[in-house]
């Protein structure tokens, strides 16, 4: 069961019809076009970026893109596949860019590295304390490689096709399949000891 | 499969959007929209503005210097100007000087046909002068 947040869910598609007025210019129509779609790039973004991620600056690059490149865009599919496919390259994008960046910018003492503490993230162990799954799975999904929480977050949650999951990250149908089969693995080992001690 | 695993996965809610979050895709589109978006148009209208002010000011300052400082309304005498118009007509482009000092002579293109033009060619003079002539009858 996931929690389908695809606002393409019971809509023909909707995306797509604004898609239409919005490459004409209509900015009421693209208004409409964020209104209904920032939800499902949010929770992406959140899942993929992490809880303390750049979130939000990601999420307004994508639709400024979206409008930009309005008059390129044609229906060749759900408008969230197209939305998705901007969103989470941006994601990767910002991931690059962060890993580039020295990841405590400290000064040395004395030739010794002093390393910062995270101080926004809680242990997994206060997590579990706390009861918190939701937090549990938000620290788990961060802790594995990005592709492998990519469609696993595709998969899940806006319960995608192996097709659109490779439409979305340009990945074969076969490797889809088993970087979600090790995203699953990797994760539930990650897990393991706090929901064990969860259910204690 | 509903393992402990996807139980855990559903337990994590959907991300909350900021409030505000549309305003400011919209915001950061169009709040200063027409200055980034017109900004070429504005500018060619400019630069014609610029070429339409620097030809009216050529014409009326040639006009003006061609009569020899006359009425504008009196009738040019092509034969007794000529010699005045032919070597006014370089003071003319020494004009261009301050018509930059009017910015209205951005584009080199517009510089580089003036700098051709300081030397004319008789055909050239000639021409000026029969347009000055037209100029003066009416």
């Amino acid at each position: 069961m996931s929690n389908n947040s695809n606002p393409d869910g019971h809509d023909a598609d909707r995306g797509v019809e604004l898609m239409a007025d919005v490459a004409q210019g209509d900015q009421r129509a693209f208004r409409l076009l964020v209104e209904n779609y920032q939800a499902m790039v949010f929770a992406l973004l959140r899942r993929i970026l992490g809880p303390h991620g750049a979130i939000e600056d990601v999420a307004q690059e994508a639709f400024v893109r979206v409008w930009k490149n309005r008059e390129k865009y044609y229906a060749q599919g759900k408008f969230s596949t197209f939305l998705y496919r901007i969103t989470y390259n941006l994601a990767l994008n910002r991931i690059r860019d962060e890993k580039r960046k020295p990841l405590h910018a400290m000064p040395k003492l004395d030739g010794i590295e002093i390393v910062q503490q995270d101080l926004r993230s809680d242990t997994p162990e206060e997590i579990a304390s706390r009861g918190d799954w939701a937090g549990l799975i938000s620290w788990g999904l961060e802790r594995l490689p990005h592709n492998q929480r990519a469609v696993l977050v595709f998969q899940h949650y806006d319960g995608f096709s192996m097709e659109e999951i490779s439409s979305v990250t340009g990945l074969s149908s076969a490797a889809v399949k088993s970087m979600l089969h090790r995203a699953r693995t990797n994760l539930r080992e990650i897990l393991q000891p706090y929901k064990d001690s969860e259910n204690d | 499969m509903t393992d402990w695993l996807n139980k855990m996965l559903d337990s994590d809610a959907p991300a909350e959007v900021p409030e505000g979050f549309a305003e400011s895709v919209m915001g950061e589109l169009f709040a200063s929209p027409q200055i980034a978006t017109d900004q070429p148009s504005s500018m060619s209208f400019m630069k014609a503005s610029g070429f339409a002010a620097a030809a009216a000011l050529m014409l009326a300052v040639g006009i003006w210097i061609g009569q020899g400082s006359k009425p504008m309304s009196a009738p040019v005498d092509v034969q007794r100007d000529a010699e005045m118009a032919a070597v006014n007509i370089d003071s003319i482009y020494a004009n261009h000087e301050m018509l930059d000092l009017f910015d209205v002579l951005e584009d080199g293109e517009t510089a580089d046909a003036l700098q051709t033009s300081t030397s004319a060619t008789l055909q050239d003079v000639d021409f000026a002068l029969k347009l000055l002539t037209v100029e003066g009858e009416k």
